[in-house]
């Protein structure tokens, strides 16, 4: 027995193929958007299609960009000798929200992770090799997440960059501001230990 | 059950939502279990420790309706020397995913537990080719997988293994049937292969001898190639599994 009409399954069916949405959920949102105003619905599937047709990778970062090169690679006030490596397009996001960055930003898209079958020729480390093969690049920033698979990708990154001649330095761990040192886990803890600076 | 407690050592974290991760954990106490850990990845979580990828924890849980939740967690041992090496990386994750994937949720395997603790321990020093086939070849008779070395599987016929033997020349094993055949029996059996009795007097050994010994013998490079193809087939045929690691190791072996 067909539930829905044709073309309202379909819609259901497409909304649920997106991340955390089940079901039940999926059923709601194509529901408000058939009640919703045209213009509304209009303006989402017209921002999809947009984003999809005018957004690719950066030829340079491989970050995503509507221009190439993108307009933090294309930014002259940047410092392109100095090149921090994230896993996310996200990352690059938080990383420029401190402000404190000046350089400019190689996007792998993922870290290596054996148990999920990604390997070195699934991410964009040979784009990177190129860049720093390029010349004119002092430092590469590792600014990978601090897990298993961040470190893992980080020595990789270090073992095929340093013979390069290029100095590679990774992000530093340790307590988290407003943390507690009580809560602290040991692994945490010693690294901060490991990385204290005099004040 | 409501509140209980595990020791565990996390298989795989999945990023899910906000800022929670799912762990496929093997238990001690429980077996294989999926979990939820919330807010583990905010930088001010107190559990995100306890539930790094590998490491060996203790654990208190809350029984959900399909994923228990973590609520308390404190570390063993982290095997943080794992990130320093991708060849150990990709073993342990190798002998992670072999468990996750041999095993049933709630179903207790206490000497599985040991084997792959065991494994994590001498990964600090073994090398990662050697514990990764001891693994392999140890984990086939606690999953009841055990490969016949000693005598035919179709006969039963005797044939003497190690140092006495007289057979000098290869001998006959067959995937299907998980086992040596003798010489007179292989006509009759569908995909038999020859094995070198170097391979085999290796295999019988890492089939007896405690993980962390069995790792000090020295193997040739094709021998270790012979016994890791033999056993992926084994693993394929009676495991029905085909790791995602193994394409892994391939892209690794091919890029450096």
């Amino acid at each position: 027995m067909q539930l829905y009409p044709e073309p309202l399954a379909f819609l259901i069916e497409a909304l649920r193929k997106l991340p955390g949405i089940g079901p039940k959920t999926a059923q709601r949102l194509a529901l408000y958007l058939l009640h919703a105003p045209v213009d509304e619905a209009e303006a989402l599937a017209r921002a999809i299609l947009e984003a999809r047709e005018k957004l690719f990778f950066c030829s340079i970062c491989g970050n995503f960009t509507d221009v190439d090169p993108c307009r933090l690679c294309g930014d002259e006030s940047r410092d392109h000798s100095l090149i921090c490596v994230v896993e996310w397009p996200r990352d690059v996001v938080a990383m420029e929200r401190t402000r404190e960055f000046k350089g400019v930003y190689h996007v792998l898209h993922g870290a290596l992770s054996p148990i999920d079958g990604i390997g070195p020729d699934d991410l964009k480390i040979s784009e990177l090799l190129k860049r720093v093969q390029g010349g004119n690049v002092r430092e590469v920033v590792l600014a990978l997440n601090p897990n298993v698979e961040g470190e893992a990708t980080s020595l990789y990154l270090a073992r095929l960059l340093k013979p390069l001649g290029v100095k590679v330095t990774r992000i530093a761990h340790g307590l988290p501001v407003g943390g507690d040192l009580e809560f602290a886990d040991t692994a945490t803890l010693s690294r901060s230990f490991l990385g204290r600076h005099e004040i | 059950m409501g509140i209980y407690k595990a020791e565990a050592v996390v298989l795989r974290s999945r990023v899910y939502g906000e800022a929670d991760r799912i762990l496929s954990l093997f238990t001690k106490e429980w077996g294989k279990i999926a979990a939820i850990a919330k807010g583990v990845r905010k930088p001010t979580s107190r559990l995100r420790g306890a539930v790094q990828l590998f490491s060996h924890t203790h654990l208190v849980l809350y029984k959900g309706k399909n994923l228990d939740t973590v609520t308390q967690g404190e570390t063993d041992e982290d095997f943080s020397f794992l990130q320093d090496d991708l060849d150990r990386l990709a073993t342990a994750s190798y002998c992670a995913e072999l468990v996750e994937r041999l095993t049933l949720e709630n179903q207790p395997i206490p000497k599985l537990f040991r084997l792959l603790l065991a494994a994590l321990r001498t990964l600090r020093w073994g090398d990662p080719v050697l514990v990764a086939r001891v693994f392999e070849m140890q984990l086939l008779p606690i999953l009841g997988y055990r490969p016949r070395l000693d005598d035919c599987v179709v006969c039963g016929r005797k044939r003497i293994l190690g140092p006495d033997s007289q057979e000098t020349g290869p001998s006959w094993f067959s995937i299907e049937k998980g086992g040596v055949i003798c010489p007179d029996c292989v006509p009759g059996t569908h995909g038999a292969r020859t094995v070198s009795p170097a391979a085999l007097g290796a295999m019988a050994y890492f089939l007896r001898t405690p993980l962390d010994r069995a790792v000090r013998v020295k193997l040739t490079g094709g021998c270790n190639a012979e016994i890791a193809s033999l056993l992926r087939s084994f693993l394929a045929y009676h495991g029905e599994v085909k790791p995602r690691t193994w394409e892994f190791f391939d892209d690794l072996h091919n890029t450096t």
